[in-house]
């Protein structure tokens, strides 16, 4: 009885850890873009809009004194390095590094 | 007139003021820049300008009044080339001490001008970028009318009727505090109505500093107010009339040019007061006692 009580809270414990994923939300990914040649409001607003004609984009949002731009993407979308990196070119600016900081879960 | 006249002023301050949103643009007010819009990007400008000459060294006691709104597009067809058209709409009259009165008003030349930014350094925080301009006025205006003493001067006509050649080149150095910009610019005047503008030489020196926030916030884009101090030079040659230089006209004149900016994220409103601290015009010609100058910039 005791081997049948542990073993069916062990069987409880691998089917909650391996079932939680599958029923988990994908969030998509948060990426950070740090940017060159980001001097004013207006052209930030700029490199906004060319964030935002990318495919899979969910959110954008510009951190303007420290030259950053944070793209949100939508579940299970995919941006790649490269277009990332033309919509900044776009916009008239270079791209220093883009880092994928997290693949939210939820 | 009058009225007319007021109902342009009505019209820029109207725009201004109902057009305004948390949105724009940080540029000089009478300089060009070596920055050029982003690709797929329409700027509209709209400018509402005012001269007036009335510093007469003759004895025929003339003044002139000009009221210009030149109406601008900018868009850009790649990151680094963009085309602006110009359509600018004047109201411009010659008052003496006789009394007589001449002028005219209406759509005057249209200007295309192509930009092609050739040198970029971006860094953190700030640009420095040169380009090189290049374009056409068309003689859309009128350049033919007539009054009760007959064809208007030249001068006093809304447009050239010939077409002339721009080029030029534009630098611009800009911080998230500060901006510099220098442009040079030459007008090729052709002839027309037997009648040929002399050569236009531009020479412009933008500074702009941002006043305030004067701490910028640590996230997103905000607003800003700046100063801005611009000294704006132009050099024409002489007219020709029939082959012969009109003796009263060309010469040298440097403005400068305080002013003040607010840019947001889509619209910049902006005001400048330009002073002439050199005029070393040819002959009698009347000498500009200030220009003003108010206008607003979106982005579509």
């Amino acid at each position: 009885m005791k081997v049948k009580m542990s073993s069916l809270f062990l069987a409880f414990i691998f089917i909650a850890l391996t079932a939680l994923p599958l029923n988990a939300e994908d969030s998509g990914e948060k990426i950070t873009i740090k940017v060159e040649g980001l001097y004013c409001p207006f052209c930030a607003y700029g490199l906004e809009k060319q964030l935002k004609k990318l495919d899979g984009y969910k959110k954008v949002e510009i951190n303007l004194k420290h030259g950053v731009a944070e793209l949100q993407t939508q579940p299970g979308a995919t941006v790649t390095d490269e277009a990332i990196q033309q919509a900044v070119e776009d916009a008239g600016f270079d791209s220093a590094s883009i880092k994928r900081l997290q693949k939210e879960s939820k | 007139m009058q009225l007319k006249r007021l109902g342009i002023v009505a019209s820029i301050l109207l725009g201004v003021f109902t057009l305004a949103s948390p949105l724009a643009e940080g540029l000089p007010i009478n300089s060009d820049v070596g920055l050029t819009p982003h690709k797929g990007e329409f700027i509209f400008r709209v400018q509402g300008r005012y001269s007036r000459k009335a510093d007469d060294p003759s004895s025929q006691g003339r003044k002139v009044d000009e009221y210009v709104v030149p109406f601008v597009g900018v868009y850009g067809f790649t990151s680094k080339s963009s085309l602006l058209v110009k359509v600018p709409y004047i109201n411009r009259e010659l008052r003496t001490a006789t009394g007589a009165n001449r002028g005219d008003e209406g759509l005057g030349d249209i200007t295309l001008i192509g930009k092609h930014r050739i040198f970029t350094h971006n860094f953190k925080g700030g640009t420095s970028r040169v380009s090189l301009i290049g374009g056409l006025k068309l003689p859309t205006g009128d350049d033919d009318e007539r009054d009760s003493l007959g064809v208007l001067p030249q001068t006093l006509q809304l447009g050239s009727g010939s077409v002339d050649v721009i080029a030029g080149g534009t630098y611009t150095f800009q911080t998230l505090s500060y901006e510099l910009d220098a442009d040079l610019r030459y007008i090729f005047n052709q002839e027309a109505n037997d009648f040929e503008f002399g050569d236009i030489f531009k020479y412009n020196l933008a500074y702009q500093k941002r006043i305030f926030p004067f701490i910028l916030p640590d996230k997103g884009i905000y607003s800003q107010w700046n100063a801005v101090l611009e000294f704006n030079g132009q050099v024409e040659q002489r007219n020709e009339l029939g082959g012969s230089e009109v003796f009263a006209s060309g010469g040298h004149t440097l403005f400068l040019s305080p002013g003040i900016q607010f840019v947001s994220k889509r619209m910049v409103y902006e005001f400048s007061f330009q002073y002439p601290i050199l005029q070393e015009l040819h002959g009698n010609q009347l000498e500009t006692d200030y220009n003003l100058a108010l206008s607003f910039r979106y982005i579509f």
